[in-house]
């Protein structure tokens, strides 16, 4: 009487109506009783077999599904770090090969067949390794270049931050949430033990043979300034010294003469103006200092091009200064239009820049390659809240 | 038409609807599903019963609903007219309200909400108690002992007489919660046996009511209801933390004081209620201990005439308090509601009701939108009792007290979101000796303007929300619904499936994917079907609960796969005189389906439960 399609999955609504409750309306009253009963017997087993039928599917068949995966190609590129929304696990590595301009998504979960984490959020390439600081699943990750199998997974007691080489066989990671610095020995892929500062650590640059780690939230030490800047020893892990910058510094780079350059956005409650530093690396001093003149920006993501004499940053469009301006530059090298920049990194070869756009933070993001004038070229699609880009330039 | 070959009698599908709400879709929970999962929370109960999707992080977890493809701030939940949406997040957390606290809950869709409270864009859950004047002395006592050390006792004691009752009620229940999942975030191909870690939880209750008759036409009735939980939350799978790093701890008292006058032509009642919470949140790892207080005095006066011939005036001024004391806040906030409802039902004439209502509130001062209404049921048929109803309404929702205030990131310049929803459909109720059929149909079209969303500017910002979102909600919702009597056997069928079209409209650039996308976590399909069988007195009832694909992303990329979870119940009752002895086995998720309605928060494979259930009815 009824014939249903197996895969028709909600033909439940149609199959009601069109078993039609029954007939025409008989004139004796228990004859129509029973024959509504019939017909509501025959409605509720069919009911029951399309439902159930519906409901027959594999059960390994249940974890969330991309549609939008593409292959790593390897080779001269750019890695993306797409964040994923905190406490949500849908973190992901996103490579976009320079040579065929083709982007390669998911790539970490189609390698190792499980997701990458919960807030990737910085890494490192140390020969043909790729060290992924995945921060809320607290961990690193550690992947060949080739084709990114898993080579370890190193758990870290904390809030990892940022991945920093400070000698041929060691490692910092620094650490958001308590004030320590771990360490972690390149061979064993193991935290051997770790140094206490005075505050969290952020980003971390070696120059002048220490090595200078930011102080950028006050969240766990309210009762610390974050205006400041460790020096630590990294021969005997200690901490040595500190240099005082502006409030909130969340990005630091060298450039070409070894000094170190400073960019503090002034406090998420925009507390003092937003500031820029230049610090003497062997002395400690501040050469240099600029005050940016609007106290509700918040200018992030410092970076310097390949040969270390041109600044940029991110201060709603993306800006371009020498190192060897006095002042800060006044109107922006790329408007933002409409772009939300999210993250800022520059090519070492050939100067192009590369941001993303994370548009809603809950879908795909952007990146977007503009060429060393700031003229818009293309744009990639990558994962959700693409971050950081790290580049990838193999020998020849 | 296609009931046009039924013939059925007099009677309407939702015969205890308000009068004051033709044509407006409001529905009732079935009572026998209340009383059957009357050990569960709100989220089990709903999510199994009703077409609604419930967002649940798990067991004993944050549980929310997505009413029509609205937010969960946009489903508003009330306790005898009291708003208990907590003033800070703007929502309810389905898990933390025991379904044996209630006597009857009704789902008010779309504007069907606009009655009793403003903000329900997606519509509103009404919880109600009920007292029974015939009731001398009836007491029950209920353990239950299920999987994965899960433990639970319930009290009830109702005592009185035709002008006096009392019923209270009490609770504790508590679990372990370390149930076996497969854990695809370590491999998805083979995904490993592990055990939910850190999921522990306990909750505490105690529910007093007293009602009074101080003479034939007047009811004076106070409630006090205290409640105690604790739970530690466990991360996603993706996530490798130590043990125990996130707990919350909530303990909550609400009271409420009302009278009730009738009169021959009129009612009036006034009610005053009070909530106190205390919430505090512990996150290890990131050294957070917070602690938030929330206080909210709510008062109200309804007034209905019945005087007019063929009309119904309905009104209903209401002032709402709240204060928050939040270690997330900069300083203790507050904030004042005053609403005021007038309502007209006519009926033209039998066939036809038509409703117009108009509700204006102000917040803090501030105007909010006018929130007309308007509404009609018209019977289309002359021998049989086929309805056609339709109805529009205004609605908004203001900004919740973390969107305002909330450190850092809270805007105090949101605005409100606005919405507007319209739907039409058909009831009809076949009613005839021993057998008896419902059926109804309802299209639903919703447009939410300025919604809310939290996002940061860049990489080292903090997220702030701000009114982004233009939101088109489209659908239907149906529902059958059969009740037969075969000799000694009772067979109670129902089935519901609802149908979701919600798309954002407006995009924040021309690369925004989501424009013309599904929303994240709002299911296009959802059904639902529960067979009761009851012979003699073994009851035997089986569930089935379909929900269907939700995308994880606003572009659609990801999503997660659908699932069918069926549940069995099966119970005997012994009656010693007054007395009787209930015995209950449940096997939840019979077919050990493995799904995670949220991504990487499993939720548990098939478990069991046995309940004794003692009750004395003199």
């Amino acid at each position: 009487m009824i014939r249903q399609k197996s895969d028709n999955r909600f033909s439940a609504v149609k199959l009601m109506f069109r078993v039609r409750f029954f007939q025409k309306k008989p004139s004796v009253q228990n004859k129509e009783y029973q024959k509504i009963n019939n017909g509501s017997l025959v409605l509720i087993f069919s009911l029951l077999m399309v439902l159930i039928a519906m409901s027959c599917s594999k059960n390994n068949d249940f974890g969330e599904v991309n549609t939008g995966n593409s292959q790593y190609i390897e080779g001269d590129g750019v890695f993306v770090l797409n964040e994923g929304n905190f406490g949500q696990g849908n973190g992901s590595l996103s490579f976009l090969n320079l040579d065929s301009l083709k982007i390669g998504n998911e790539i970490f979960s189609q390698a190792n067949g499980r997701p990458l984490g919960d807030v990737p959020f910085s890494m490192l390439i140390i020969e043909d390794e790729a060290w992924i600081v995945v921060n809320n699943s607290a961990k690193i990750e550690v992947v060949k270049l080739a084709d990114l199998k898993s080579v370890a997974t190193i758990e870290i007691p904390g809030s990892p931050r940022f991945i920093a080489q400070v000698s041929p066989d060691k490692l910092y990671v620094s650490d958001f949430s308590s004030p320590r610095i771990f360490i972690i020995d390149l061979q064993n892929y193991g935290v051997e033990h770790e140094i206490v500062i005075t505050g969290s650590a952020e980003q971390m640059v070696l120059a002048s043979g220490r090595v200078f780690v930011a102080f950028w939230s006050d969240y766990h030490f309210p009762k610390l300034e974050n205006n400041r800047i460790f020096v630590i020893d990294p021969e005997n892990d200690v901490l040595v010294d500190s240099v005082m910058v502006g409030k909130e510094p969340n990005s630091m780079v060298l450039d070409k003469n070894g000094k170190l350059w400073v960019l503090c956005s002034g406090g998420y409650l925009n507390e003092e103006l937003p500031s820029l530093w230049r610090i003497n690396p062997e002395n400690l001093s501040i050469e240099q200092s600029f005050q940016f003149s609007e106290i509700n920006s918040s200018p992030t993501s410092l970076c310097t091009n390949g040969t270390a004499d041109t600044l940029y940053f991110l201060n709603q469009g993306i800006f371009r200064m020498s190192i060897f301006d006095d002042k800060l530059p006044e109107s922006n090298l790329i408007h933002e239009e409409n772009h939300l920049f999210y993250a800022l990194s520059i090519h070492p070869e050939s100067s192009c820049i590369f941001a993303t756009d994370a548009i809603d933070y809950q879908q795909r993001g952007l990146v977007l390659r503009y060429t060393s004038g700031g003229t818009f070229q293309d744009s990639f699609r990558a994962g959700i809240i693409p971050g950081r880009l790290i580049f990838n330039m193999p020998e020849n | 038409m296609i009931y046009d070959t039924l013939d059925l009698s007099e009677v309407e599908i939702f015969s205890n609807l308000p009068k004051t709400a033709s044509g407006f879709k409001i529905a009732e929970v079935d009572s026998f599903a209340i009383a059957n999962r009357e050990t569960q929370s709100l989220a089990g109960l709903l999510s199994s019963t009703t077409p609604l999707f419930i967002k649940n992080y798990g067991p004993g977890s944050l549980a929310t609903t997505s009413l029509r493809g609205a937010s969960a701030t946009h489903t508003q939940v009330l306790w005898n007219g009291m708003n208990i949406n907590s003033p800070m997040p703007g929502q309810a957390d389905f898990s933390q309200i025991p379904v044996f606290f209630t006597d009857n809950i009704k789902l008010c869709f779309g504007g069907g909400s606009v009655q009793h409270t403003s903000g329900g864009l997606g519509g509103s859950l009404e919880m109600t108690n009920k007292i029974d004047w015939k009731n001398t002395l009836n007491l029950e006592i209920l353990q239950e002992v299920a999987s994965f050390n899960t433990y639970k006792t319930f009290a009830l004691i109702k005592a009185g007489n035709s002008a006096f009752q009392s019923v209270t009620r009490a609770f504790f229940a508590a679990s372990k919660n370390e149930f076996p999942y497969l854990n695809n975030a370590a491999n998805r191909e083979n995904p490993p046996v592990e055990y939910r870690k850190n999921a522990a939880w306990r909750q505490q209750g105690i529910l007093q009511e007293f009602s009074l008759k101080t003479d034939e036409n007047t009811i004076v009735s106070a409630r006090i209801w205290a409640q105690n939980n604790q739970r530690e939350i466990p991360a996603n799978i993706t996530v490798n933390v130590p043990k125990q790093n996130e707990k919350m701890a909530e303990k909550l008292l609400r009271g409420q004081a009302s009278v009730e006058h009738f009169s021959t032509a009129s009612k009036i009642s006034l009610q005053s209620s009070y909530a106190h919470s205390w919430m505090n949140y512990q996150n290890i790892i990131s050294e957070i201990d917070d602690e938030n207080f929330v206080n909210s005095w709510s008062n109200m006066v309804n007034y209905e005439n019945f005087k007019l011939n063929r009309i119904t005036i309905s009104s209903n001024l209401s002032y709402d308090f709240h204060t928050v004391n939040s270690e997330n806040y900069d300083d203790k906030k507050s904030r004042n509601e005053a609403a005021f409802f007038l309502g007209f039902n006519y009926a033209l004439n039998p066939g036809l009701l038509l409703n117009v209502s108009v509700r204006q509130e102000m917040m803090d001062g501030k105007l909010a939108p006018f929130m007309p209404a308007l509404g009609g049921k018209l019977r289309i048929t002359r021998n049989i009792p086929v309805f056609l109803k339709a109805n529009v309404a205004r609605n908004f929702h203001a900004p919740t007290l973390n969107d305002l205030y909330w450190m850092p990131g809270g805007n105090p310049d949101l605005k409100f979101e606005k919405g507007f929803t319209a739907e039409t459909g058909l009831l009809v109720e076949k009613h005839r000796g021993n057998w008896k059929l419902d059926a109804d149909l309802t299209c639903f079209y919703s447009d939410i303007d300025d919604w809310i969303m939290w996002q940061p500017d860049s990489i080292y910002s903090y997220w702030t929300p701000v009114n982004l979102k233009n939101v088109i909600s489209q659908g239907f919702e149906t529902g059958l619904k059969l009740d037969a009597v075969f000799n000694k056997l009772n067979l109670n069928y129902s089935l519901n499936y609802s149908f979701t079209k919600a798309r954002n409209k407006k995009g924040i650039s021309g690369d925004d994917l989501s424009v013309g996308k599904q929303l994240v976590y709002v299911p296009i399909h959802a059904a639902n079907q529960n067979i009761r069988l009851t012979f003699r007195h073994f009851t035997l009832n089986y569930t089935l609960a379909f929900t269907g694909q939700r995308y994880t992303s606003s572009d659609n990329s990801s999503y997660l796969p659908s699932f069918t979870i069926h549940d069995l119940s099966v119970s005997k009752t012994f009656l010693f005189g007054k007395s009787s002895l209930i015995f209950k086995i449940d096997v939840s998720n019979i077919f050990n389906k493995s799904y995670q309605v949220i991504a990487w928060q499993p939720m548990p494979g098939r478990y069991l439960s046995f309940a004794l259930k003692y009750s004395f009815l003199k």
